[in-house]
């Protein structure tokens, strides 16, 4: 079940009053099921921080129309969903060139599943933690491996290189890497 | 189309290097095939999930972001993109104050005339307060109260200390080993070719500057609180109080405003060489190095893939020097440096070779500079060429510059600094000494810091020839 801010109804009127620790407490409790729910739909990370960052300037702006007949972060996730097909939308028409295409199609796809999704299936809203959780089970070499792909950015040559092998062996193991984190998701997933 | 297959075409899209008739295969197949879609959008899913779960995001945390954002819209700024927004509306404030400059400018030159002239009054010498050790002012011993003769060199052994009171109120600490020379008749213009000196000057005539020349460095006192200290290699310039502008010698180089809480770097052939590290007075540096002392129970070197590294980290403390020795090949270490309780901002260093000549001194080293989103300023000479990138692809948009240094000799010091948005975010220094290295971080707010893949590789100089 995702975080509810302490005492919701003093922090949306201090969001009311510009209050600035009343923006940080709500941020605190909704930013990482918030970013989970995002990434569920967009297709670069950009998109996830500008989706996510104008989800919150909404929030400041029009917290005077939240209605308490929901939670906040319901209130947020409706907000991150129009945003996001916004998002999507603008970046479909802003793709020409055959690579651009394929990012096209992605951008085709999210907007349909986003169609498509209940607004009140709050499973995407915990992939993000279940994803910690897995990692902390990933051994370590692994887990360095992970880093340099997917936070450093580096190719997978690049990885290849530095731990003296092939770009093949590299990609496999990366492959198996995720496919095990993604058994693991699973696995919290109906555990839970 | 086989999952291998498929994985692989979305890695290299990913990458940016799947060609155009694989991208268009890749297309069809997807267009064919709504099994392989749910696939291909999970793997993308998954991308995403895994680079934010790791910690790759924006720089700067979204609640910042949103707070600027809302302290730049009350300027009637657009709302995309925080640090844009900080950049522009810091142009705007400095449009303001404009006018405020032009009528301080004029207000300056009023005043000039009137300091000139005070300046222009004959003042007694200035007189020695207070005097640790024994001394000599050429071949004269100097004592409290007599007067310091002025183009006199004043030589201090180790530990010797010389206080000194001029009539405008200035005070002088020169501390030993050091060799100084006051070169007019009055306290304006110090010659500091060794040594540490302490100065909190009064007020001074525009027309005629307090000056403090070393041989790496010229420094003009524009404010009242400082502390140079020079040696061979180096003039450093901590300013404390006001500020001082810091020219390179001997070519002259454009010089620096070095303001209040900030330090100055000049080294003997840096191409640059000053460094302001702008610093909250309650967040103290902290100094990390190595050397053969025995590992603190909550350090600990993490992912040693050498067979035998002797070199042992000792780990961290604040304001206080560690050192680790680099008298054997092969470590490769991560380091984390928990400097501060909370944040998310991080360096990665990763030096990956040196060569030694003799075992137990480290002659020179590589470093390759891996900030994402940093600028660097090499302190140190050959220093590498410098290029600017700029991240439009990445979260947010930061103009950044970029600066790769290659080698790194012995004792030479590396600055590096973390700016977003034209604020410094923290800023370090890595010094490499013959026997020795040290890096230095301090932050300008809450930070954790980490030093990752530190990597220190022996290379055998006869297999290099």
């Amino acid at each position: 079940m995702a975080q509810r801010p302490d005492n919701e109804e003093a922090v949306v009127a201090g969001l009311a009053r510009g209050d600035e620790r009343a923006f940080r407490a709500v941020i605190n409790a909704t930013e990482l099921p918030l970013r989970s729910y995002i990434a569920t739909y967009a297709v670069d990370l950009e998109m996830i921080e500008e989706v996510l960052q104008t989800t919150y300037v909404v929030c400041f702006e029009q917290i005077g129309a939240y209605r308490a007949e929901g939670s906040l972060l319901g209130w947020l996730k409706g907000i991150a969903r129009n945003t996001l097909f916004a998002e999507l939308r603008r970046r479909r028409r802003a793709r020409a060139t055959p690579l651009g295409e394929l990012d096209q199609w992605f951008c085709d796809h999210h907007l349909d599943r986003l169609e498509r999704e209940r607004m009140e299936d709050e499973s995407q809203l915990q992939h993000l933690t279940r994803l910690r959780r897995c990692l902390g089970q990933v051994p370590e070499r692994l887990r360095r491996l992970l880093d340099l792909r997917y936070r450093h950015d580096l190719s997978i040559g690049e990885i290849a290189e530095r731990n003296v092998t092939t770009r093949d062996a590299m990609a496999k193991v990366l492959q198996r890497a995720v496919g095990r984190l993604r058994r693991c998701m699973e696995q919290e997933a109906r555990a839970s | 189309m086989t999952a291998d297959e498929l994985h692989d075409l979305l890695e290299r899209h990913a990458e940016a290097s799947l060609g155009e008739a694989d991208a268009a295969r890749l297309l069809q197949r997807l267009r064919e095939d709504p099994q392989l879609r749910e696939r291909a959008a999970e793997h993308r899913r998954m991308r995403l999930l895994l680079a934010t779960a790791l910690g790759r995001g924006a720089p700067l945390p979204v609640a910042e972001r949103v707070l600027a954002l809302r302290a730049a819209a009350a300027c009637g700024e657009r709302r995309r993109f925080a640090s844009r927004v900080i950049e522009r509306s810091g142009l705007r404030r400095r449009m303001l104050w404009r006018p405020i400059f032009v009528v301080a400018a004029a207000l300056c030159l009023a005043l000039a005339g009137g300091w000139w002239w005070y300046a222009a009054v004959d003042r007694p010498a200035v007189r020695v307060e207070a005097c640790v050790g024994r001394v000599l002012a050429g071949q004269t011993a100097l004592r409290p109260g007599a007067a310091c003769p002025p183009g006199t060199a004043i030589t201090l052994a180790a530990s010797e200390r010389l206080e000194l009171r001029c009539a405008d109120t200035s005070y002088f600490v020169l501390r030993g080993p050091g060799r100084f020379a006051q070169q007019w008749a009055e306290q304006r213009r110090w010659q500091v070719d060794a040594g540490t000196l302490e100065a909190i000057v009064a007020p001074q005539a525009p027309a005629l500057p307090a000056s403090l020349v070393t041989p790496q460095a010229q420094v003009r006192v524009l404010g009242t609180r400082l502390t140079v200290s020079t040696d061979p290699i180096a003039t450093r310039v901590a300013v404390t109080e006001g500020r001082v502008r810091l020219r390179r010698r001997p070519d002259g180089s454009e010089p620096r405003i070095i303001a209040a809480g900030a330090t100055g770097l000049v080294m003997n052939r840096a191409a640059a060489s000053a460094m302001a590290t702008e610093l909250q007075p309650h967040w103290p540096p902290a100094l990390a190095a190595w050397d053969g002392a025995d590992l603190p129970a909550s350090w600990r070197p993490l992912a040693v893939h050498a067979a035998d590294p002797t070199g042992r980290l000792v780990g961290l403390e604040h304001a206080a020097p560690l050192t680790l020795s680099l008298d054997d090949s092969g470590e490769d270490f991560r380091i984390p440096l928990p400097a501060w309780d909370a944040g998310s901002i991080e360096a990665s260093w990763d030096i990956t070779a040196h060569d030694t000549d003799r075992p137990g001194v480290f002659r020179d080293g590589r470093v390759v500079l891996d900030l994402a989103d940093s600028f660097s300023q090499p302190a140190g000479p050959d220093a590498g060429q410098q290029e600017s990138i700029n991240l439009t692809t990445r979260q947010t948009t930061v103009q950044l510059l970029w600066q790769r240094v290659r080698v790194l000799p012995t004792g030479s010091w590396y600055a590096v600094r973390k700016r977003l948005a034209g604020v410094d975010l923290f800023s370090g220094w890595i010094f490499v000494g013959h026997d020795r290295m040290a890096f230095q971080v301090t932050s300008s707010k809450p930070a954790t810091v980490t030093l990752t893949d530190l990597r220190i590789v022996h290379v055998d100089p006869d297999a290099e020839r």
